[in-house]
């Protein structure tokens, strides 16, 4: 079928969503428009020429490519400006023509039941992600030197990857056996006095928007650690912004990653509780209970930069988060210069200890 | 008649003249036996080899045995001795260099006093020694115990003799204080040399360099910046429940033991001398 592009009403060329401006960008002729006005352009269009996506003979015949094309993994897509096929990977969202590099999105997959709801746009644009790779590529002092080559910086991709935001209302009941100490001496004695107390906590809270990845492609561990996202830039999804960029759907349902939102909420209840116990020296927990109830769910589009790299045959990946630039990434360690760290350390030190022993005792 | 008695009389009197000045004499003598443990002949023997030693390391070292220290420990009762006898090699000093061995039947202790200089040459031999000693002693070897404490200390001396005699005999003649103050002052080296060695700078330095790597390996790393307060709904937040209850207190009693040690080097006992050396319980 084919994919959705948004063209520039004055001149045709493809519009992309602009990070900076933070509006829709149009690099030939330079026009911009908000995301509501090409939205609202484009409704218009459709109604006129009755764009939907019911199944025409030539989406037949795509299907049968679509079986004969392999796994089913792969959808074919057809580019909505030069017509070429688009293979994507069964939850690619949005992505450009490998022909003509358009930016191509999957209707189909962003529609009905799978519409996200809610979006953080980009605000950090690929000029300076590639800035800020490459200054984080120079820092550390173990980073090898073959990490700062130009090449793999180009290869910087914007996605939009789809979370689960979870709203969870939580309550925790603790009792712990508490103790304080202090203690005198008389004489040839010391004498410990120790305070025992008994000490319950039951607090309810609420905690909102906590984000789990649905995408199995990008590491739950990675995603974890771009948090935290200001969600006062939270807007309502439009399909507008995703032009210019890569984007996922979802992989798992809402239900599927629940398991990893209540690991978090369980935690931070227990360490909320915890916070309100003070002034003992110790605490020992010895009984526990804690209740969740899972408010709302709402499926979002956050924006991640991802630079995929190898080093010694090594896969890593540099990621950073698209609207606040926090960068997490593991730097790889190069062996040659741990060496020489250690040894140039161990020869510093060393002759330092033996002038002073030489010289100084 | 009269003249052959006033003969006689005057070879008496020159006879008991002449055993008071040999008997009495006791200005030589190192072997104190009071407790009758050894034999007169064992005595001589002993008696021999203490003038042999103290010639040879210019000290002087007395053998000593009692079965009544009275109110006092074998330590008290050495020191009282030599204080008294005035024991140690002629030096112009307040602690001169003598060596007191003490069977002190007693206290079923054996002692060995330190004077002056020897505290250099035995300061870690003198435990060894009586160690030596108790095995002997315990068995009631008293003259085994004796030779062996004489060849032992021989034998470790020698070692050191010479060595203090090039560097230190110079400045200890000339030094007012006591053996103590000396090794402070000349012989102790401070805290750090043992840094002169090459192998503990290597360690050190090794491990120093070792943890530098894996805080820099360590930073390398990304880490979480999202925890429960980042998405905490604070208006939420509420307590059912908030109560600390007391229930009782508990008191554990501690004795703070008191410093008791058995023997020790190097101290000013009884308000009278500093000295080295120590004891052993047989």
């Amino acid at each position: 079928m084919d994919t959705r592009s948004y063209v520039c009403p004055n001149c045709g060329a493809p519009m992309e969503f602009d990070g900076g401006l933070q509006k829709m960008h149009c690099s030939h002729c330079e026009n911009t428009m908000t995301v509501d006005e090409i939205e609202n352009y484009y409704h218009e269009l459709d109604s006129q020429y009755d764009r939907e996506g019911t199944p025409t003979e030539e989406d037949d015949v795509d299907g049968v490519f679509e079986e004969t094309a392999g796994t089913g993994d792969f959808k074919v897509y057809r580019c909505q400006g030069c017509g070429a096929e688009i293979l994507t990977e069964e939850h690619t969202a949005a992505t450009f023509c490998s022909f003509c590099g358009r930016p191509s999105m999957m209707e189909d997959r962003l529609t009905g039941q799978m519409t996200p709801s809610l979006l953080i746009p980009f605000k950090i644009k690929k000029e300076g992600a590639t800035e800020m790779y490459a200054a984080w590529s120079k820092k550390g002092l173990l980073t090898p030197s073959a990490l700062r080559s130009q090449a793999t910086i180009e290869k910087i991709t914007g996605i939009y990857v789809p979370f689960w935001l979870y709203d969870y209302n939580a309550e925790i009941q603790i009792s712990a056996k508490c103790t304080r100490s202090r203690s005198e001496r008389r004489g040839d004695y010391r004498y410990v006095h120790t305070d025992h107390f008994m000490v319950e906590r039951d607090i309810e809270t609420e905690y909102l928007k906590i984000p789990v990845d649905a995408s199995e492609k990008m590491p739950d561990d990675v995603m974890d650690k771009l948090e935290p996202f200001s969600y006062n830039e939270l807007t309502g999804f439009e399909m507008a912004f995703l032009s210019g960029y890569y984007a996922e759907k979802y992989n798992y349902d809402s239900n599927q990653m629940a398991p990893r939102a209540e690991n978090r909420v369980r935690q931070y209840v227990y360490q909320a509780a915890m916070n309100t116990i003070n002034g003992y020296g110790s605490v020992t927990v010895v009984n526990r209970h804690t209740m969740l109830g899972r408010r709302r769910v709402k499926y979002a589009l956050l924006p991640v930069w991802i630079l995929n790299y190898k080093y010694k045959n090594k896969d890593y990946m540099f990621a950073m988060n698209g609207q606040t630039g926090k960068i997490v990434a593991d730097r790889p360690i190069s062996t040659g210069k741990m060496a020489g760290w250690f040894g140039g350390i161990l020869l510093g030190i060393f002759t330092v200890l033996q002038l002073i022993g030489r010289f100084l005792v | 008649m009269t003249v052959k008695i006033k003969k006689f009389l005057l070879l008496v009197i020159l006879v008991i003249c002449f055993c008071t000045i040999c008997g009495f004499d006791d200005d030589d003598k190192k072997v104190y036996d009071t407790a009758g443990l050894l034999s007169e002949e064992q005595e001589r023997e002993l008696e021999l080899e203490c003038i042999r030693l103290g010639e040879k390391y210019k000290t002087e070292i007395i053998i000593l045995t009692t079965d009544d220290a009275g109110y006092m420990t074998s330590e008290e009762y050495a020191e009282r001795f030599v204080i008294q006898n005035d024991i140690g090699y002629e030096e112009n000093r307040m602690d001169k260099s003598c060596i007191l061995y003490l069977i002190d039947m007693d206290n079923r202790e054996v002692y060995m006093y330190l004077g002056g200089i020897t505290q250099y040459y035995l300061d870690s031999k003198w435990d060894g020694i009586t160690d030596t000693s108790v095995s002997y002693l315990s068995e009631g070897d008293y003259y085994e115990a004796c030779t062996r404490f004489l060849s032992d200390t021989d034998r470790y001396i020698d070692k050191k003799y010479d060595q203090f005699e090039k560097k230190y005999r110079s400045k200890w003649n000339d030094f007012y204080g006591n053996y103590d103050e000396f090794e402070k002052e000349y012989i102790q080296e401070p805290f750090w040399a043992f840094l002169k060695n090459p192998l503990w700078c290597l360690l050190i330095a090794a491990g120093i360099s070792a943890i530098s790597v894996s805080i820099m390996t360590y930073s390398s790393k990304s880490k979480m910046t999202a925890n429960g307060n980042t998405y905490m709904d604070k208006n939420a937040f509420r307590y059912h429940r908030k109560s600390d209850h007391f229930i009782r207190t508990t008191t554990t009693k501690y004795k703070i033991s008191s410093d008791s040690s058995g023997g020790g080097s190097g101290r000013s006992g009884g308000g009278s001398r500093s000295h080295g050396g120590g004891g052993k319980r047989f």
